[in-house]
């Protein structure tokens, strides 16, 4: 069959030309985005991390740039393996409700050994929210939630005993400058 | 990518559309398991991403996959209409729906992740939250889809006979991307509902695939399986030649995609409140539909040619006359000439016009592709399909038709039912009316009749629609 070796060779050759396409697209992308390092981010001035929600961000944190969703208003940022995770959402509910939620999260979360009653907090600009600490298995950390005019903004830290304790003082400054937008 | 006509799957015989001639022939060529591995790939991906989220709520994925299965049958039926002169094989068109699906909508996941991951490191957030979707969607979907149709070329290179045939397999890619990622989309506006919960995907359904679903994946993989076609097609081109046109069509198909997903314009919106956001959707989708139809018709014509050379060729009135010829010409003309026949004599002639048009397309594609020999397979049926009209007394089945005041009228009064569907009864009654006199006076219907009470009946099934959906959200 030499006109049909040929003609199964050119398949081949074809076939191996779409597949690596496929490939380079699903693999070869998400090896370019593992070999560009994280970005680090300022300390001194705000973020906009969503269309109407900012934070100061700690020192040295640098974005964790596969958990952040921009346009979902979603940022995660890494601050010596520590996780501080914030997400700006529309939220129609009451500021209890958004703090209910994210502890059926937590609680959910394997490991998790204890949280601690809400604690009323305010933010640097005086956005009300409630707070609670939890505690697992060799980690701990504590979310926060900030209800304003249907803008619900929830930040949760996680980490293990050592660094969350190292940083809880810089993570917590951060946490207070979160802002809402009145405007939008 | 050059791909020769040789490096294809061997020619089926005159007048087959099969693909391969048995399951061992396919199992022969490497396209057949590059397909498989790539299919089972994409499937594994999209399970492991979205097995959670179905566990999580399974009535909303039934809900969604039901409703979007109706949603692309009903463009399967579209590109069906488009492609009537030269069916292509529905296994081709299942291959093409599943590499849009599974193979290019889970690798696109993979990729736009990793992408926005690549943008969140080189460029601010407000940049990547504005422009992301305008980046990721069209440059890793809009590649991802159209290797997909250079793979339905090299599973079977025989059925590219036209630009047309390559729009038609792009579409298909596009639309098995398009209903795949709806459910997806779906599952996410659940999962952020937080609940088994009907009511976001009914949402997503209406923006996604009532709004927005006219001009999204199937025409821009359209534009860009015509470049694939013209550069299959053209051997005699120079290879620069066929390679800018696909690449061009490419850069099309990208560019409707940055603009649909590119929030140029938006700023406007800030101010124009729902109405305006709208209008701007509204201009967006039409500037990408009306781009799409303005080619469409070109390729059409193209292929029309192809098939009416034939049998204009033959000047034989037995096999087609020439209002017959012009009849075959869009969805429109052969309706009219099977409307005419209905009028004429009732469903049996309707059905027989149609299978008359049916058999002389099949036989000039023969004639085209294969000559005297395709000629002489399509010969009989094309007798017997004549046989059977001229039974009737159908000499001419033509689409020549009269203008009158009551179809225009009708035509008007179909859109009565929007305000109520009670209105439905005027257009129905019209044509009633029409087909009895135009029967008793041995005549010709106006086809407005017809068209009036169908789009009728469609504004009377919208209207139940939003009935039941306004009753299941308020549940």
């Amino acid at each position: 069959m030499g006109g049909g070796g040929s003609a199964w060779r050119r398949n081949l050759v074809g076939c191996v030309a779409v597949a690596a396409g496929v490939l380079a697209l699903s693999f070869g992308v998400p090896a370019i985005d593992r070999a560009v390092p994280d970005a680090t981010v300022s300390s001194t001035k705000p973020l906009e991390f969503a269309d109407n929600a900012s934070v100061v961000p700690p020192p040295d944190a640098t974005v964790v740039s596969e958990q952040t969703s921009p346009d979902q208003g979603v940022i995660t940022m890494a601050v010596d393996g520590v996780r501080y995770r914030l997400s700006a959402e529309s939220f129609p509910g009451t500021l209890q409700q958004l703090a209910d939620r994210i502890r059926e999260v937590v609680q959910n979360v394997a490991g998790i050994q204890g949280i601690s009653p809400d604690q009323p907090v305010t933010s640097n600009g005086g956005i009300p929210g409630l707070q609670a600490t939890y505690v697992g298995e060799n980690r701990t950390g504590w979310y926060t939630v900030y209800l304003l005019d249907g803008t619900g903004v929830t930040a949760v830290v996680d980490g293990n005993d050592a660094g969350v304790t190292e940083h809880r003082d810089e993570l917590e400054a951060s946490v207070r400058t979160v802002a809402i937008d009145r405007t939008t | 990518m050059s791909v020769d006509q040789a490096a294809t799957p061997p020619p089926p015989t005159p007048g087959s559309r099969r693909v391969f001639t048995s399951w061992g022939a396919a199992a022969r060529w490497p396209a057949v398991w590059f397909f498989v591995a790539l299919t089972i790939g994409g499937i594994v991906i999209l399970g492991i991403a979205f097995g959670p989220a179905i566990a999580e709520a399974p009535g909303a994925f039934v809900l969604a996959a039901v409703l979007f299965a109706i949603h692309g049958a009903v463009f399967v039926t579209i590109i069906r209409a488009v492609d009537w002169l030269e069916p292509e094989p529905r296994w081709l068109f299942a291959a093409a729906l599943i590499w849009g699906g599974f193979v290019a909508s889970a690798n696109a996941l993979r990729a736009n992740t990793a992408l926005e991951s690549i943008l969140v490191k080189m460029t601010s957030l407000g940049f990547v939250r504005d422009w992301a979707a305008a980046i990721e969607g069209p440059t890793d979907e809009e590649i991802l889809k159209t290797l997909g149709i250079v793979m339905i070329v090299l599973l079977a290179r025989r059925q590219i006979n036209s630009v047309l045939d390559g729009v038609v397999y792009g579409a298909f890619v596009g639309l098995g991307f398009q209903e795949i990622e709806n459910i997806t989309y779906s599952l996410n506006a659940v999962a952020a509902a937080g609940d088994d919960s009907l009511a976001a995907v009914l949402q997503v359904f209406l923006v996604r695939g009532l709004l927005a679903g006219l001009w999204s994946h199937t025409v821009y993989s359209a534009i860009a399986g015509a470049g694939v076609a013209y550069a299959v097609l053209h051997r005699e081109r120079s290879w620069f030649n066929r390679i800018g046109v696909a690449l061009g069509a490419l850069a099309l198909a990208w560019l409707m995609h940055f603009l649909w997903n590119s929030p140029a314009a938006a700023s406007l919106t800030d101010y124009a409140g729902t109405y305006g956001t709208l209008l701007v959707l509204l201009i967006k989708g039409l500037l990408i539909l009306g781009t799409f139809l303005v080619l469409l018709h070109f390729f059409r014509k193209d292929e029309y040619e192809g098939v009416a050379g034939p049998l204009e060729s033959l000047s034989n009135p037995w096999i087609a006359t020439h209002n017959e010829i012009l009849a075959l010409r869009g969805w429109r003309s052969r309706g009219r000439a099977r409307w005419n026949a209905y009028v004429y004599g009732g469903t049996r002639a309707y059905g027989r016009v149609r299978r008359l048009q049916r058999a002389q397309a099949d036989l000039a594609v023969e004639m085209r592709d294969n000559g005297p020999a395709g000629f002489n397979t399509r010969l009989p049926e094309l007798q017997r399909a004549r046989y059977g009209v001229h039974e009737l007394g159908i000499t001419d089945a033509d689409a020549l038709h009269p203008t009158t005041t009551s179809g225009l009228i009708s035509f008007v009064l179909a859109f009565a039912v929007l305000i109520n569907p009670i209105f439905l009864i005027l257009p129905l009654g019209f044509l009633v009316f029409g087909v009895a006199r135009a029967r008793s006076r041995r005549q010709r219907a106006d086809p407005r009749l017809r068209t009036a009470a169908v789009l009728a009946v469609v504004f009377a099934l919208a209207y139940l629609v939003s009935v039941i959906a306004r009753a299941a959200t308020l549940v």
